[in-house]
């Protein structure tokens, strides 16, 4: 694969690091043809833009660099969700890749404009962009992606079905934003645990089922299956958005995490409510209080935090959601062996079990 | 999701030691004694009883609910 290339796992290279790869639940050679095949249709279609160089630069860099932000290996996996359940459902996935290729672009439209409004500006920083470049490219990224679902059309998907795919994507987009704006008028300290459920649900939960709902729709038009696999992508993104919660309330970098940002998350919110005394008192002071939180208020903050149990609390709740979208997905007609490919890439496959 | 008594279930595990203990020694009874549904109970045992007794480094927990983390972040 070209350098750059957006799928970036480097082949194993022995049998036991193959098996290690795989029993993390990902599958190096079967994604790496609908990763090139994804990675190709990007490419083609910027290329194919009448955008300028520089744009389509920038483009390529985003899409295809943003994923090793962490130094780590790993991949968007959102279009490999559109993929595994359409195939999970009718047996093939190279006709969904127009649409796996908007999801990217959709997906990667979003973190860019996630990070403008995080203030994270180590990319623009990093390849000397500025906020009001980074918006313009948010803008060419989400026409790209309604450009590459009309190239369903050449794979001899039905128009009607190309038509339902958009507005899937539309409605999605929308929802996301609804609930991005949201949390932007909600004051800190001031949100209750059903109403920060309900956010994920509208911004991590519609893109994930936005996901999911257009594999099933390019693979039946059986509606209690696409219901299906649209409720199982919801849950499997809050799930997931829940247990990144619970990962940054322990682990992110001083003055970049949730704390420091005083942004609220599933542990906070349940810190604030459960800590009593002083310890209650210190952690209003941090949301609800004006000025910078410095690294010992945020050390101090993430101590009470884990003393009080508040990211084993959260886990469980992501284990329930994610116990919920295997349910769903048990319910679906479609066999278990059929999802294997679907459940190993999410991680919910039988290798991972609990630590007794 | 109805996480009220969880909540409530899980401070008491990590702030009462005696509470603590007799989670570890017989799970199911003190779970079903303090209420906890059907999917709360399932999802703890799944975890497992000692990883959510706050007696397992905290990122092998992560790892068992979040394997791929792929998602966010």
């Amino acid at each position: 694969m070209s350098p750059g290339c957006w799928r970036s796992l480097t082949p194993p290279k022995s049998g036991s690091d193959r098996a290690e790869i795989l029993q993390c639940g990902f599958q190096p050679v079967y994604q790496e043809k609908q990763a090139e095949c994804v990675t190709s249709e990007i490419g083609a279609l910027v290329a194919s833009s009448r955008g300028d160089p520089a744009l389509q630069n920038m483009l390529r860099t985003w899409v295809f660099d943003r994923d090793r932000k962490g130094s780590d290996e790993r991949q968007s996996p959102w279009p490999f969700l559109t993929l595994h359940v359409c195939e999970a459902i009718c047996g093939a996935w190279e006709h969904a890749v127009p649409a796996a290729t908007a999801i990217e672009l959709f997906v990667a439209a979003a973190d860019l404009l996630d990070d403008i409004e995080d203030g994270d500006y180590e990319f623009l920083v990093e390849h000397g962009y500025s906020i009001a470049q980074a918006i313009n490219a948010v803008a060419a990224l989400l026409m790209l992606g309604q450009e590459a679902v009309t190239h369903l059309l050449d794979k001899k998907v039905r128009p009607r079905t190309v038509i339902s795919v958009t507005q899937v994507l539309v409605s999605s987009g929308v929802v996301a934003c609804s609930g991005q704006h949201a949390e932007f008028e909600c004051k800190a300290g001031d949100i209750s645990e059903e109403e920060y459920v309900r956010l994920v649900e509208m911004k991590s939960g519609a893109l994930t089922e936005c996901a999911c709902r257009v594999g099933a729709l390019l693979a039946t038009d059986d509606k209690r299956i696409i219901s299906s696999y649209a409720l199982f992508g919801k849950k499997l993104g809050v799930a997931g958005q829940l247990a990144n919660d619970a990962r940054s309330s322990i682990s992110s970098r001083p003055g970049q995490s949730d704390i420091a940002r005083k942004k609220m998350t599933l542990p906070i919110i349940y810190g604030l409510k459960q800590a009593d005394g002083p310890e209650a008192t210190f952690l209003r002071s941090i949301f609800t209080g004006p000025g910078d939180v410095t690294p010992e208020m945020e050390s101090e903050a993430r101590r009470i935090l884990v003393a009080l149990g508040a990211v084993h609390y959260t886990l469980v709740l992501a284990q329930m959601e994610r116990q919920e979208a295997l349910d769903v997905l048990e319910s679906s007609g479609i066999s278990i062996e059929a999802n294997a490919r679907l459940l190993s890439s999410v991680g919910l496959d039988k290798g991972h079990t609990g630590l007794g | 999701m109805s996480s009220e008594r969880l909540g409530e279930f899980i401070k008491k595990v990590f702030t009462d030691g005696d509470f603590k203990q007799a989670f570890l020694s017989d799970p199911n009874n003190v779970m079903d004694k303090f209420g906890l549904g059907k999917q709360a109970k399932t999802a703890i045992l799944s975890i497992g009883v000692v990883a959510i007794a706050g007696a397992t480094d905290v990122t092998r927990v992560l790892a068992v609910v979040d394997p791929t983390q792929i998602w966010f972040g």
